[in-house]
C-alpha cells in the first residue's frame, strides 16, 4: 500500500489515514493460493519495519 | 587484520603488557632500507622472526597460513599511525594481573570464547535490553546481567557462495561444536544449533551470494536476517527481503530479524534491532520468543509506531525487550 502521490496498491484499500497523509489503518486481500503473510512498514522518512510472517487461512474448497 | 595480544610468549617477547600488531599479506610487506641490520630468528624457508641487530627490537614475524604466508608487524616499531588500528584484545585469559584494559575494544580470553562486558559497554545505555554477541566461532561469556547477553556464535558451512561459505547466528547455544571447522552444508549447521536448543538465523543472505532455493534446503533454520546493517553499510546488499519471500511463496516459513554486524561499537552499531516480545527478561525466554517468531526487526531506532497486528492483542501481557543482535569487533559484536 502506498501513501501520498502514490497512493494506493494491489488489493489494498488505506482505511485511516493521518493530516501528513501517511497510511494508519489498511486493509489487503491476500490471494488465495497465498499460505504466508508479512507486514513490512516503511515511514515517511523511509525508516522501516518487518513484521514475522503469519499462517493466512486456507482458501475454501 | 589488527590485534592487541595479551599473550604471556607476546608479554615476554616485547616486555610488556601486551603485543598490538596488524597483519598483512607477504606480497605487500617490503624493506626498503636497513635490511642489513636486521637479524633474522628461524629458518628463511619457515616461519621466521626479524629483530633489530643492535637494539634487539621484534620488528616483523611471519605466519604461514593455508591460505598464503603473512607477515605480522609490532605497532610499537611504527612510526607513522596504522591505517588499520587493533579491533580486539587477545588471550585476556593470559592478561597481566598488574594491567587493567580500559577501552572498550572486545576480548577474547583465547579459549574461543569473548567477554562481553568491554565489548558491549558502548551499547549500554543506547536503548537494548538483550544482545547477542555472535563472534565467528566464539561464544560470548556474558560478565554482567545489568545487560540480557544471549549465549550466542556465528558459525560457518561450505555453501555455493562466491565465497564458498555461508553463516549462521547459533543464538542460544553456548558451546561450539567439535571439530571446529565449517559444516559441511547448510542444513547440517541449522540442524546442530536447533539440536542444542538454540535459534539458527542465517546471516546476511544477500551478501553471501546465496539463493532462496539455499535458504529452503535448510529446514532446521528458525528464520534469515531479513536485514543486516553492516551489509548495507558497506555493499549496500543487507536487505534479505527477496530471499525470505522467495522461501515463503514456496511454502517455507521463515522468521527475519534485524541485525548490526557491528564490527567497530559507535560506528556501526544501531543499524539493526530487533524487537522481541518475551515473556520474561531472560535470555531462556528471548531465545524462545526468536525461535517461535515471537519478534519484528527494524533498522535504526525509527519507526516507533509499529505495531504488529498479529500480536497486537499479546503484546500487552508480554514483557517487552529489545534485542539487538550485535556483532563485535575484529569479527565480534554481532
Amino acid at each position: 500500500m502506498n501513501a501520498g502521490d502514490h497512493r494506493g496498491g494491489w488489493r489494498g484499500q488505506a482505511l485511516e489515514t493521518a493530516q501528513d497523509g501517511s497510511i494508519t489503518a489498511a486493509r489487503f486481500e491476500f490471494p488465495e493460493l497465498w499460505r504466508w503473510g508479512r507486514v513490512e512498514l516503511e515511514d515517511a522518512t523511509g525508516a522501516r519495519a518487518w513484521g514475522n510472517p503469519f499462517a493466512l487461512p486456507a482458501a475454501p474448497t | 587484520m589488527a590485534y592487541a595480544c595479551h599473550r604471556s610468549n607476546c608479554r615476554a617477547t616485547t616486555g610488556s603488557a601486551f603485543l598490538p600488531w596488524g597483519e598483512i599479506e607477504r606480497e605487500t610487506f617490503e624493506i626498503t632500507k636497513g635490511t642489513t641490520s636486521l637479524t633474522r630468528v628461524g629458518d628463511a624457508g619457515a616461519d621466521h622472526g626479524m629483530r633489530g641487530g643492535a637494539c634487539w627490537s621484534l620488528v616483523a614475524w611471519t605466519r604461514t597460513a593455508l591460505e598464503g604466508v603473512y607477515v605480522r608487524v609490532p605497532y610499537g616499531t611504527l612510526i607513522d599511525e596504522p591505517a588499520l588500528k587493533p579491533t580486539a584484545h587477545m588471550f585476556v585469559g593470559s592478561k597481566a594481573p598488574w594491567y587493567e584494559i580500559l577501552d572498550d575494544l572486545p576480548q577474547h580470553d583465547g579459549g574461543r570464547r569473548l567477554i562481553a562486558g568491554r565489548a558491549v559497554r558502548p551499547l549500554r545505555g543506547s536503548g537494548f535490553d538483550v544482545l547477542a554477541v555472535t563472534d565467528h566461532w566464539h561464544v560470548t561469556v556474558p560478565e554482567r546481567d545489568d545487560l540480557v547477553i544471549v549465549p550466542a556464535s556465528e558459525l560457518s558451512c561450505r555453501a555455493p557462495t562466491p565465497s564458498g561459505e555461508a553463516e549462521a547466528l547459533a543464538l542460544g547455544v553456548a558451546v561450539l561444536p567439535e571439530p571446529r571447522e565449517p559444516f559441511p552444508d547448510l542444513e547440517s549447521m541449522a540442524a546442530w544449533i536447533a539440536g542444542r536448543g538454540g535459534a539458527a538465523y542465517l546471516c546476511h543472505p544477500y551478501w553471501s551470494g546465496l539463493t532462496a532455493a539455499d535458504v529452503m534446503s535448510a529446514p532446521s533454520l528458525a528464520g534469515i536476517e531479513v536485514w543486516n546493517g553492516s551489509s548495507e553499510l558497506l555493499q549496500g546488499n543487507g536487505l534479505s527481503s527477496v530471499h525470505w519471500d522467495g522461501a515463503l511463496q514456496h511454502d517455507r516459513m521463515l522468521f527475519g530479524l534485524a541485525t548490526d554486524d557491528c564490527h567497530s561499537p559507535g560506528q556501526d552499531s544501531g543499524l539493526g534491532w530487533t524487537w522481541v516480545f518475551a515473556n520474561e527478561r531472560s535470555p531462556a525466554a528471548v531465545v524462545e520468543a526468536l525461535r517461535t517468531g515471537s519478534a519484528y526487526g527494524r533498522p535504526g531506532r525509527g519507526c516507533s509506531r509499529w505495531r504488529s497486528a498479529r500480536r497486537a492483542s499479546t503484546c500487552a501481557a508480554h514483557r517487552r525487550a529489545r534485542c539487538d543482535s550485535g556483532r563485535a569487533p575484529g569479527t565480534a559484536v554481532r
